[in-house]
């Protein structure tokens, strides 16, 4: 009886959180408290907030946007799954994003095995005509960037991450996050320099 | 202080994360060396590219099934272990009925029976397998839309 009061309780909460979740006032954490439950629903408060980055991320890594969809997708999937072992104290977005960047790497080892063609000619960038060449330029060097390098440029530039929050994703100090940004920059300003004429 | 290091503080001068100490070090350093000042400005105009560099956006329709995409998918999930288990078992006894003449003729050897229910399972297990897939890439042209 006292059981089925508790889980009463506990239903008349997880209803009460769902319609604040309607009104968007719970925290992140409170949020994933109620998916940890098994709630679905709640679970796409989180998509939602994070579809953009998860997206863009794949996007850098695999260079073809319907794979970028469909690895994304996969990588919420599989943290829905896992969602219990999940610490609620600690932010969602570093702890997906190991899930995000495995789903990746599986997918270059699945690309290797049945040598498919390089994605270097993969265009995956917005470019305006004017400066396309130095833009396609500017890829490449991004692209031949050591990978935690080029996993910062991208976490830095196209998804505009501030040092703390690239240093929980990564989970590096801020001073090797600044460190490696700077030897990124130095080699991609060298590519960027040929074409408006640094010295 | 070293140049080297006034660099690495230039680097993250445009990126608004230095101490007001920092920034005047970087920013009194540069008034004194030519070289520093030069790479000041280098980076200044290196961000200014990198701040335009945007990945190709996809089709505003993917951001509005994107939830529902992922939430089919997990609701489905449970239904298609379900539905793969049940067409094995139903295609396995099909495929059994129509040999069964051949699995009780004592005159065939134990071994080519057991080889052939092997086949015959392989068979029902790589039927359905391919029949999901199908599926799966029917469901994703929803995309088709969406450019390469």
């Amino acid at each position: 009886m006292q059981q089925e009061t508790a889980l009463n309780g506990d239903a008349v909460l997880l209803g009460a959180k769902n319609r604040m979740l309607e009104k968007k006032v719970l925290s992140e954490r409170e949020i994933l408290e109620v998916v940890q439950k098994g709630n679905k629903e709640a679970y796409q408060e989180i998509v939602v907030r994070y579809m953009q980055s998860a997206y863009y991320v794949a996007l850098a890594f695999v260079h073809n946007q319907q794979d970028a969809l469909d690895i994304s997708q996969d990588a919420f999937i599989r943290a829905f799954r896992r969602i219990k072992k999940f610490d609620t104290e600690k932010p969602f977005f570093p702890w997906f994003y190991k899930i995000l960047k495995n789903l990746c790497l599986d997918y270059f080892k699945r690309r290797q095995r049945r040598h498919e063609v390089p994605l270097e000619n993969v265009r995956v960038l917005e470019v305006e005509h004017e400066d396309r060449e130095m833009k396609k330029a500017l890829w490449k060097g991004i692209e031949e960037l050591p990978p935690e390098q080029k996993e910062i440029i991208i976490l830095r530039y196209f998804r505009q991450f501030s040092y703390q929050e690239m240093a929980d994703v990564l989970g590096k100090p801020i001073g090797t996050i600044m460190s490696s940004l700077y030897y990124a920059k130095r080699r991609l300003k060298g590519i960027v320099g040929k074409y408006l004429g640094f010295d | 202080m070293e140049h080297e290091k006034i660099r690495e503080l230039i680097s993250s001068y445009h990126d608004s994360v230095l101490s007001a100490e920092q920034r005047r070090l970087v920013e009194e350093h540069i008034k004194e060396c030519d070289s520093c000042r030069k790479e000041f400005e280098e980076m200044r105009k290196f961000e200014e590219v990198m701040d335009k560099m945007e990945l190709k956006k996809p089709p505003k329709e993917v951001w509005q099934i994107y939830w529902s995409s992922v939430y089919n998918r997990l609701e489905r999930r449970i239904g298609w272990i379900l539905f793969s288990i049940g067409a094995i078992i139903i295609l396995f006894y099909v495929g059994y009925k129509a040999i069964e003449g051949i699995i009780q003729d004592p005159t065939i050897p134990l071994l080519l029976k057991v080889g052939i229910l092997g086949v015959l399972a392989g068979l029902v297990v790589l039927l359905v397998s391919i029949g999901r897939e199908r599926i799966f890439v029917r469901q994703k042209e929803r995309y088709k839309e969406v450019e390469k």
